[in-house]
């Protein structure tokens, strides 16, 4: 490749940045999204607290208990603290209870509530909660009310039993249970593939899927949709004659990673000032930041330091750079605007499968259905590696050694890819005709390959169209070179 | 010598699109490429400026090979293309800057051609007083020939050595049309080397003093046009007369080309065979309103060579088409 071929990428590239930043698409989706984002600590904290401000007193008055079940229990302590600070505890004889209902029916507005107790034959206990039809009680308040007497009541009917506080707690401890194998030495070691992930490293690998997906699918259609307009308006002829074809995908690609990671800081800083918006005014609790969430959090990224954030960012760029490049040749495959949904067949084809199998396999890592091999393996393939690796290294589901690795895969395959479309783009943009499919691309490049071989006759053009052609080289006597 | 293309060929599959084209351009001024739709005007343009490969054949410039992207070539192209939402002034200053012109040079440049094109407010949106201004305007919201004329600066904005129009006049207005032709006598004067493709051939008659006229891919007829005319001699008589006169043609066994009510165009042997007919027309005392005698127009010389030229290769297809028993389609 030589030098001048990328010559004018600069002003390319500044050209299509410029004009992408003035879009009022552009701007509008930026703005929206800036204040979304900078909207939502704030708006989460404040409909959080007025959650807990609707929830801190209940609107039951009076709770009337008629247990049939003789365990003797006593109501009376029953539902404290500031949420039931209002209300009162009653305990009826159990044989009460349909009377009451009566009443209860009869009464407009009550905002009393009764909770018959009863031991049921099948071998359970069942706790019914009766409310006046008429009454002003919302169903939130009601279940929290409901949920509340029946953590008492689990705990109640063991202390009947003369159980202690101390022994309670160990009674309630969680019980966990795992199937560990053994060694041919006899050693047990746990089962490597029973275990999954968590539901919020799950979230996390999934957010890395979608955000990685976003920045190709925004870069990759902005490259298209640029190429096709200069396709079907003929603006490239005239480009034509000043910059080299390759120089024009390089600057394109170029503007269009900037405008995105332009997008993506935006968010960031936004998202930034969002949290610290939301702290300063309703304290870390409210605003979701609190520390018990902050050091869970923390925990998960345990293994990222500047290496591996580094190899992450690397392989997001270079990925999408691949992605980009496939977007390119796409839109060079199409001559008219309203033909581009199928030129950009393949490339939405390469970006459903590389984000599905990295969807399948966060699924598959939840459930601990998978080995650290299929990981590793998902981790290298170029189509998949850049929506799976990040987050997996970045969680540390898999190691430095195999980030390298699938860096570099990724990295050798956008630069055999590059040299494709170094060899087919120049024909394909000039190209005028029905949309090119993949063979036709692939006749270019054989074409293009045996006339740089031999130089003397021309080789052929291909599918229905120039196919073969390419711009004269100086001095090569205007061979196709 | 300047300009110079040698036996440039260009195929597409099987198919033969511009066929061993040869001229030169040897002092400054317009050379014309003519031919029909499909002739391999524009292939041979794009072949010229480096935009496409020639299979054969050679471009070169002061005796070099031609690279344009080296030079200062200013190129009109016929299906002509702006980016349809962005404004018009950042396209312009793109288009210089790829050119290297610098920014300050280029906006002077656009501010003389915009008032020389008459596309002013298009490009510096008039502030009203007491109003917001203008937004400037996007290339989709000017017409066909305002757009032309955004091309048109865009192609001279770099002030080129070499300035190739591919259908410059097409679509215009006459009064637009006279505006291009103002620009491109003035570019001629400056001493500028232009080829030009039109259809219109009264322009090309107008600018042009070299022409070469292209058929399927192949030069039918080169050369300097006014000695192209005086090859064919005056031939093309016009006659207008008050009383009927078709007797004396009929006299002179001559062949009626055209019948308006301006008069009758014929076609004549020699100016010998035409003082004969007017000598007629005079002893028999018809009253001659108009009498013209002249060379053929380039118009005419076109549909001659065009015309014979597909004439040939339709007899050419049919001859093959009965040596294979005709069972073979033309491909």
């Amino acid at each position: 490749m030589r030098r001048n071929e990328y010559a004018g990428w600069r002003e390319v590239f500044l050209f299509s940045l410029k004009q992408e930043m003035k879009q009022k698409s552009f701007r509008g989706f930026l703005i929206l999204m800036c204040v979304i984002i900078l909207a939502y600590v704030p708006v989460s904290a404040w409909l959080q607290q007025k959650g807990r401000e609707q929830t801190r007193a209940t609107e039951v008055s009076r709770l009337t208990v008629y247990d049939e079940t003789g365990l003797g229990i006593d109501y009376s302590q029953a539902l404290e603290g500031e949420r039931y600070e209002d209300l009162r505890v009653a305990e009826e004889p159990g044989d009460g209870f349909a009377s009451h209902v009566q009443v209860l029916e009869e009464s407009q507005g009550s905002t009393e509530m009764l909770v018959h107790v009863t031991y049921e034959e099948a071998g359970y206990f069942n706790l019914t909660f009766v409310k006046a039809a008429t009454a002003d009680l919302k169903d939130k308040d009601c279940d929290q009310l409901s949920r509340d007497f029946e953590s008492f009541f689990q705990d109640a009917r063991i202390r009947v039993v003369d159980v202690n506080q101390e022994q309670l707690d160990f009674i309630n401890q969680p019980v966990e249970s795992r199937v560990e194998r053994t060694t041919q030495e006899g050693e047990i070691t746990p089962e490597e593939d029973g275990e999954g992930i968590s539901m919020t490293e799950y979230y996390v690998l999934l957010a890395g899927i979608v955000i990685v997906m976003m920045i190709v699918n925004l870069s990759g259609g902005q490259i298209a949709l640029s190429i096709v307009t200069e396709k079907s308006t003929k603006v490239v002829e005239y480009l034509m004659i000043n910059v080299r074809p390759m120089a024009l995908i390089v600057g394109k690609i170029l503007a269009a990673l900037t405008t995105v990671v332009i997008q993506f800081a935006a968010y960031g800083v936004c998202y930034l000032l969002s949290a610290t918006i939301g702290r300063l005014v309703f304290g870390n609790a409210q605003s979701g930041v609190d520390a018990e969430g902050q050091s869970g959090i923390m925990e998960l990224f345990a293994h990222v330091n500047v290496g591996t954030l580094l190899l992450a960012a690397a392989m997001i760029l270079v990925g999408v750079l691949f992605f980009s490049i496939v977007a390119g040749l796409a839109g060079a495959s199409v001559s008219r605007m309203e033909e581009m949904a199928e030129g950009l067949k393949i490339y939405q084809l390469l970006l459903v499968v590389g984000s599905y199998v990295g969807i399948f396999l966060c699924i598959m890592q939840m459930m601990g259905n998978v080995s650290d091999v299929v990981v590793n393996i998902c981790c290298i393939l170029p189509l998949s590696a850049p929506f799976v690796m990040p987050a997996n290294l970045l969680l540390g589901k898999v190691g430095v050694a195999t980030g390298l690795v699938s860096l570099a895969v990724v990295i050798v395959c956008t630069a055999a890819l590059f040299s494709f479309t170094a060899r087919v783009y120049e024909s394909m943009i000039f190209y005028n005709g029905n949309v090119l499919k993949l063979k036709d691309i692939l006749q270019i490049a054989k074409n293009r390959r045996a006339a740089v071989q031999n130089p003397g006759p021309a080789a052929p053009g291909g599918a229905g169209g120039n196919l073969g052609g390419g711009r004269v080289k100086p001095g090569k006597g205007g061979r196709t070179s | 010598m300047s300009l110079e293309v040698k036996k440039l060929t260009k195929k597409y599959g099987e198919k033969t699109v511009v066929d061993g084209l040869s001229f030169t351009l040897e002092k400054p001024g317009v050379y014309a490429l003519l031919g029909t739709n499909g002739a391999g005007k524009t292939t041979s343009i794009r072949m010229i400026l480096g935009m496409l490969a020639c299979d054969s054949g050679q471009v070169l410039w002061q005796g070099k090979p031609m690279d344009a992207m080296h030079m200062n070539v200013g190129y009109l192209a016929e299906e002509r293309g702006l980016y349809p939402k962005y404004e018009l002034m950042d396209q312009l200053l793109y288009f210089a800057k790829l050119k290297g012109v610098p920014r300050d040079t280029a906006r002077e440049r656009i501010a003389y051609w915009a008032g020389r094109l008459e596309v002013e407010e298009y490009l510096y949106p008039p502030k009203t007083k007491g109003k917001k201004a203008e937004k400037p305007k996007m290339a989709d919201q000017l017409s066909k020939g305002n757009q032309q004329k955004i091309q048109l600066m865009a192609a001279l904005l770099s002030e080129p050595q070499l300035l190739i129009l591919d259908e410059p006049l097409s679509g215009l207005d006459p009064v637009n049309t006279d505006l291009f032709k103002g620009i491109i006598r003035e570019e001629m004067d400056k001493g500028k080397y232009l080829i030009m493709s039109s259809h219109q051939m009264a322009t090309i008659e107008e600018f042009c003093e070299d022409i070469t006229i292209l058929n399927r891919g192949r030069a039918v007829l080169q050369g300097n046009l006014n000695e192209i005319k005086r090859s064919y001699g005056r031939v093309n008589m016009f006659v207008k007369c008050d009383q009927p006169f078709e007797d004396i043609i009929e006299r002179h066994a001559l062949p009626i080309i055209n019948d308006t009510p301006d008069g009758k165009q014929l076609k004549v042997a020699g100016e010998e065979q035409a003082l004969d007919f007017l000598q007629d027309l005079l002893k028999e005392r018809r009253q001659v309103v108009k009498f013209e005698l002249r060379e053929p127009s380039l118009h005419e010389i076109f549909i001659e060579k065009a015309g014979t030229a597909q004439e040939e290769e339709s007899d050419a297809a049919d001859r093959r088409k009965a040596e294979n028993g005709g069972t073979h389609e033309e491909k």
